[in-house]
């Protein structure tokens, strides 16, 4: 008999409403409230407590109250921890996602819990990959329908069952796209999928196309003639028997070369490992890459303060969205720690 | 009237021996008739072949190019301009030696390469694995380029359709199994009549590489081309060959001879649409020619009057997402339905909404633990040493992709056509 404990605040567990929202932690042994319909959905599983916290006090006093709810769960063995569900209303959703977050984390159970899709808790914790977050109605007179919706998932997890992916399971994704094999071949879905489209009948896409985050280009340098200028390519430049391995594609390191002694970069010295592009022309001339020698002309003249000594260099080929955030973060980090003003970005 | 007849052979088995043969199922293979065949001009040495078998613990890396043996009994070559003199595709008869492919491999890496497992968990991700292949494993005389991240290095890939068909003049005086028949104004009548959609298959042709890379078109190497109609029965008889290797976002040659989804759409053609053809749009680099694909991708779909299209994509990742997504954009802006085929690469690096029917055959960024094999065709080494899409020497999250007992630590770029931009197989990709 696997062990779990449910979380609930304190109008489902009928301490009272809106006056009762700063009701601080509490625990009861057994079920409550709607933990008892989910008592009876579930499978193997037996809810041993169920913790009771007040909306606001939750919001406002997190740490505390997780604090207070570390306390009670100090000796108590548990397999799943399920909260609400919490339906459209927004505290309630914070305070599920808040608890599934923090058990998730520190006790490394699965955590499973429920709310509409324009609860505001959705969007704050459903990246995270232990906690399912089970797409439910927007009142509680759906109670029965979105308690069932979590024993489903939770007796899945409690069984050992694979679980599926987020449309398979009725959980919102976290954002993580895996391979499955299905019935028919990519070749005929894409047919039939055509066949449907003409049809003007409805079809599902594969792959939505989200709008990515837009970079806003940044303003104007003010003060360029005492600017410290950064050069960063993600065109594969490194020296040449690339000492540091950089990968010619979906890599996951970048990194600095020195140039501030060198008057220019010539072949034979630097040359590109980018598997994306022909390369013959930067390996004859990586200047026509990065023009240092430019650069290094307008820094005589006056025309920016000074360069940075280090050529920031990266792969930009078939990189992992992800990658490439935390790498420009990274770099954004370094040449800020460096004092430097501006960059140039030079690609391919 | 173009008409393609191609007259199967099912292979049950190869083996080696005196006689190169085919009979029973059974395809037996001269050595040493086979080597002087594919290296003809010398330009390849420590030249061996081997059998493989699908659940064979047995690993091809770098793998290079596969090919489906083919005959024609009139004298063409089966690639003409590449194994032959130029003439047309498409028409006539063609022998098929069903079931097999010829696989080629070496000891260097070049980055378009991939790999092939006969068994284990990589072996569903590719159809290669799938087949029993006829490997030709070889060494360039002068091995030279061994620096650069891609070089052109067309021995191996050469020899490999030379050999497929060396071994395939083994059915010449045989009778075909089975006949696949291809023609198109048959059921283009009975579309007309029913009034059925104009559908074309539009398919990336990598163009963005230096010559001597990239796919070819009758033996042309495709850089800097434009858009272009062909006729399907040129692609599936050989008109295409590819100087890319066989990493996860490819097609090759064998992908080309056994296109599904030209299949596919000539099995629909007059009883659901009316399948008019293929545009090859090329994937080029600077966004000017891709722009200037994207036009005349747009014009030929206007002229062939199209009511829709599927478009696939291959070739890399974030280079050619630009080209999908310009032709499906295109297409739509002229009020053509579409459905992209693509795989995802944790992502996709451009995109446009107006894309809005996709299928997604795998996500080549996805990371895979395979175990050690009692037998490498290649140089396991090469994973490390050399350039790949899908293996690294370092890692920051996963360290070298080779490990000391032989398993490896690679992404889904590492197995051939793994990404299922041809749609071979069932795979697509969901989120969790």
């Amino acid at each position: 008999m696997k062990r779990v404990i449910l979380y609930i605040n304190q109008f489902f567990a009928g301490v009272g409403g809106e006056d009762q929202a700063d009701y601080e932690p509490a625990v009861h042994e057994g079920p409550v409230g709607p933990g008892l319909a989910l008592q009876q959905a579930l499978k193997g599983a037996e809810i041993t407590h169920t913790v009771v916290c007040g909306d606001n006090y939750m919001n406002t006093n997190q740490e505390k109250a997780v604090e207070a709810i570390r306390g009670f769960l100090e000796n108590i063995e548990f397999d799943l921890f399920l909260a609400g569900p919490a339906f459209q209303s927004g505290r309630y959703g914070m305070s599920c996602g808040a608890m599934c977050k923090y058990i998730n984390e520190f006790y490394h159970v699965p955590a499973v819990t429920c709310m509409h899709e324009e609860n505001p808790g959705l969007d704050a914790y459903r990246g995270n990959s232990g906690i399912y977050i089970m797409k439910g109605n927007k009142s509680s007179v759906k109670m029965r329908k979105d308690a069932g919706q979590i024993a489903r998932l939770a007796n899945k997890i409690i069984a050992g069952e694979e679980i599926l992916w987020a449309d398979a399971e009725g959980y919102f994704g976290h954002g993580i796209r895996k391979e499955v094999f299905v019935e028919k071949t990519a070749a005929d879905r894409a047919v039939d999928m055509l066949l449907t489209k003409i049809a003007g009948e409805d079809y599902e896409t594969e792959y939505v196309i989200e709008t990515h985050d837009a970079v806003a280009p940044a303003r104007a340098v003010e003060n360029i003639r005492h600017s410290k200028v950064a050069v960063v390519t993600t065109g594969g430049l490194v020296p040449v028997g690339n000492p540091d391995h950089m990968p010619s594609g979906t890599a996951s390191i970048w990194k600095t070369y020195p140039v501030g002694e060198l008057d220019a970069l010539r072949p034979g010295e630097f040359f590109s490992v980018h598997g994306g592009y022909s390369t013959n022309d930067v390996n004859a001339d990586p200047e026509v890459l990065v023009p240092l020698s430019t650069i290094k002309e307008l820094e005589r003249e006056g025309a920016f303060g000074s360069l940075y000594p280090y050529l920031f260099t990266t792969t930009g080929n078939l990189t992992a969205l992800k990658e490439a955030h935390r790498m420009g973060e990274e770099i954004a980090q370094e040449v800020r720690a460096r004092d430097v003003d501006a960059v140039i970005f030079v690609s391919t | 009237m173009k008409k393609l007849e191609i007259g199967n052979f099912y292979v049950k088995d190869i083996r080696f021996g005196s006689k190169t043969s085919f009979h029973e199922g059974v395809l037996t293979v001269n050595e040493e008739e086979a080597i002087a065949c594919l290296n003809a001009d010398g330009k390849l040495t420590n030249i061996k072949l081997y059998i493989v078998r699908p659940g064979d613990s047995t690993r091809l890396v770098p793998a290079k190019a596969a090919v489906e043996p083919r005959f024609r009994p009139d004298g063409r070559a089966v690639f003409p301009g590449y194994t032959g003199p130029v003439k047309t595709a498409g028409e006539g008869i063609v022998y098929a030696l069903k079931n097999m492919s010829v696989i080629c491999c070496g000891k260097y890496g070049n980055m378009v390469d991939g790999m092939v497992d006969m068994s284990g968990p990589a072996a569903k991700h590719s159809i290669y694995s799938q087949l029993i292949n006829l490997v030709v494993y070889a060494e360039r005389a002068v091995e030279k380029d061994l620096d650069l991240s891609i070089r052109v290095e067309d021995e191996q890939r050469k020899a490999a359709h030379l050999l497929a068909e060396y071994v395939a003049k083994s059915v010449a005086e045989q009778e075909p199994e089975e006949w696949e028949q291809y023609e198109l104004e048959t059921g283009a009548a009975e579309a007309e009549r029913k009034g059925l959609p104009r559908v074309a298959y539009y398919m990336t042709i990598i163009s963005q590489l230096a010559n001597g890379c990239n796919e070819m078109v009758y033996g042309a190497d495709c850089h800097n081309m434009l858009s272009m109609y062909m006729h399907p029965n040129e692609i599936l008889d050989g008109a295409l060959a590819s100087q890319f290797g066989l990493m996860g976002q490819t097609t090759t040659a064998y992908g080309f001879q056994n296109n599904p989804v030209i299949k596919r759409l000539y099995k629909e053609h007059g009883k659901t649409i009316n399948f008019v053809g293929v545009v090859l749009f090329p994937g080029d680099v600077t966004n000017d020619m891709k722009l200037r694909v994207r036009s005349i991708s747009g014009e030929l779909a206007s002229a062939l009057m199209l009511d829709a299209a599927i478009v696939a994509e291959w070739g890399g990742g974030s280079n050619v997402d630009v080209d999908l997504f310009y032709q499906l954009a295109e297409l739509e802006d002229r009020g053509i339905k579409t459905v992209g085929i693509m795989s995802e690469h944790g992502g996709k690096m451009m995109q446009d909404p107006k894309g809005d029917a996709i299928v997604s055959g795998g996500d080549t960024n996805e990371v895979y633990e395979l175990p050690p094999m009692d037998l490498v065709i290649g140089d396991l080494e090469s994973t490390v040493r050399d350039y790949f899409y899908g293996s690294w020497p370092v890692h920051d999250t996963y360290g070298p992709s080779l490990r000391p007992d032989g398993s490896l630590v690679v992404n889904m770029y590492m197995m051939a056509d793994g990404g299922n931009s041809t749609g071979f197989l069932a795979k697509t990709v969901k989120e969790y």
